[in-house]
């Protein structure tokens, strides 16, 4: 009978990554991505958290010897998404632009929706912000982003549906303008 | 709560729904940025010792060592130490040079530019300026004029000095012997030195310098052997002085100024007028100023 595979915790994986294994760092990318581009997406312009992203993770590759404590790891890497966020929207263009072009839906009212959308959700507080992006734009559930976020269950839930009261408020106040 | 919100399950909820469609444009997957392999910490601290042992215990270590005569990669003789050399074994200082120590040679730092050789060989090729670097022995000392030399003392205290390059002042109280390249000279076990003598000057030439037969190296004497002659002036009588003055003075014509009789007294600044025709009839360059 062949067992079940156990997935390797994060601090195994940055014990591993911290020895040279490749594939373990890009296992904690493909668990880490999401948040990370959440992270960015609610500060940066779609197109810009892309490249932000990348950096992100190179940066945090290059420096995974400074974390001493190895299970921290979703905390690091998220203080470094948002130190890169903040160096990078020092110099940001029109974002709600950059978002209609990179939407690139049907129609560019449905671009221009999207983008409203975004910046709407852009200005709600970080908490729920960062959830309700992992939620609609990576399409995490909401025990997904309690796991790889840290945040207890009770809390995402709270985030959530906040996060979407005021993100309907917000939406409903710019039809109405 | 709708629990669509949270796990996509029960009724959709329209508004839900919709967001998803219009925020699902901004959904990617980047791809893996591309990563080198990372070395271990303990590779990148491996070269970080050694920018270290670079960069400040390298320059120190060196300081060290120039300081003092080194041995080796990593022996440093300085003033007061001795060196017993059971093997061959080379002293190197950038102010002096290099020296060869030869197997069964004692050997004292007297300070970073004189050293004191109590027996066996040492073969010294100086970068230094004349008169710095002096090699003290038993019975005389050997001060470097600008050469490459080899001096010998045996454990009675006597001793000899061969000359391959430039000069040797070899000196002992009031008497000195200049030895020029391709000459020897000799110190006994009382420390009577001998005249610098070329190598390639007779056994029986040799043998009458090593003797001090006066009348015997005068008469053996070619033009090159003037350089002996010369010297000589310092440690005979005046009888002795006055056959080596004619000898002397058939082989290399003095100057005007050194008349013959000026023998009978004589005092080292007496023949200093004669030293330049005779190192050009003894084939040797005079003694050059770094």
């Amino acid at each position: 009978m062949r067992l079940p595979e156990v997935a390797p915790s994060d601090a195994e994986l940055v014990l591993a990554a911290q020895r040279g294994d490749v594939p373990a760092f890009e296992r904690l990318y493909a668990r880490y991505a999401p948040v990370v581009r959440s992270i960015l997406l609610g500060r940066l312009a779609a197109a810009d958290a892309d490249d932000a992203l990348q950096e992100v993770f190179m940066t945090a590759h290059a420096k995974l010897d400074s974390l001493r404590e190895p299970a921290a790891f979703a905390g690091w890497i998220a203080r470094i998404a948002r130190n890169r966020a903040e160096d990078f929207r020092r110099g940001a263009a029109d974002t709600q632009q950059l978002d209609r072009d990179y939407a690139a839906r049907s129609t560019q009212q449905e671009s221009a929706e999207a983008a409203h959308a975004l910046a709407a959700i852009r200005a709600l507080p970080a908490a729920y912000r960062e959830t309700l992006l992992l939620r609609f734009v990576e399409g995490m559930s909401g025990p997904e982003i309690a796991a790889r976020t840290g945040l207890t269950p009770g809390s995402v839930r709270v985030n959530l549906h906040r996060g979407v009261q005021l993100l309907r408020s917000a939406l409903d106040r710019s039809r109405v303008a | 709560m709708n629990d669509y919100l949270w796990d996509r399950s029960g009724d959709v909820d329209d508004e839900v729904r919709r967001l998803e469609e219009l925020l699902g444009a901004f959904h990617a997957t980047p791809a893996t940025p591309h990563l080198r392999a990372r070395r271990p910490l303990l590779l990148f601290a491996l070269p970080l010792a050694a920018m270290l042992v670079l960069g400040i215990a390298l320059p120190a270590f060196l300081a060290y060592r120039a300081s003092g005569w080194r041995a080796g990669a990593l022996a440093v003789y300085r003033a007061g130490d001795t060196i017993h050399a059971r093997a061959p074994l080379r002293l190197e200082t950038p102010s002096i040079g290099v020296v060869d120590v030869g197997a069964g040679t004692t050997l004292h730092v007297v300070e970073k530019r004189r050293l004191a050789l109590d027996v066996g060989t040492i073969h010294a090729r100086t970068t230094s300026p004349p008169g710095l670097f002096i090699v003290d022995t038993p019975r005389a000392k050997a001060i470097d004029l600008g050469c490459e030399y080899v001096l010998d003392v045996a454990k009675d205290g006597s001793g000899s000095l061969r000359v391959t390059q430039g000069w040797v002042d070899l000196t002992r109280g009031w008497t000195q012997s200049l030895v020029p390249r391709g000459a020897s000279a000799t110190f006994d076990k009382d420390g009577t030195l001998s005249p610098p003598v070329f190598d390639d000057a007779s056994a029986a030439f040799k043998d009458a310098v090593r003797r001090h037969d006066v009348a015997r190296i005068a008469a053996l004497a070619r033009q090159r052997d003037a350089l002996t002659l010369l010297n000589l002036f310092s440690r005979t009588s005046e009888e002795e002085r006055l056959m080596i003055y004619d000898r002397l003075a058939q082989l290399v014509p003095p100057p005007p100024s050194i008349a013959r009789d000026s023998m009978r007294w004589w005092s080292p600044g007496v023949t200093d007028a004669w030293w330049p025709p005779v190192l050009k009839a003894s084939g040797v360059e005079s003694i050059k100023k770094k």
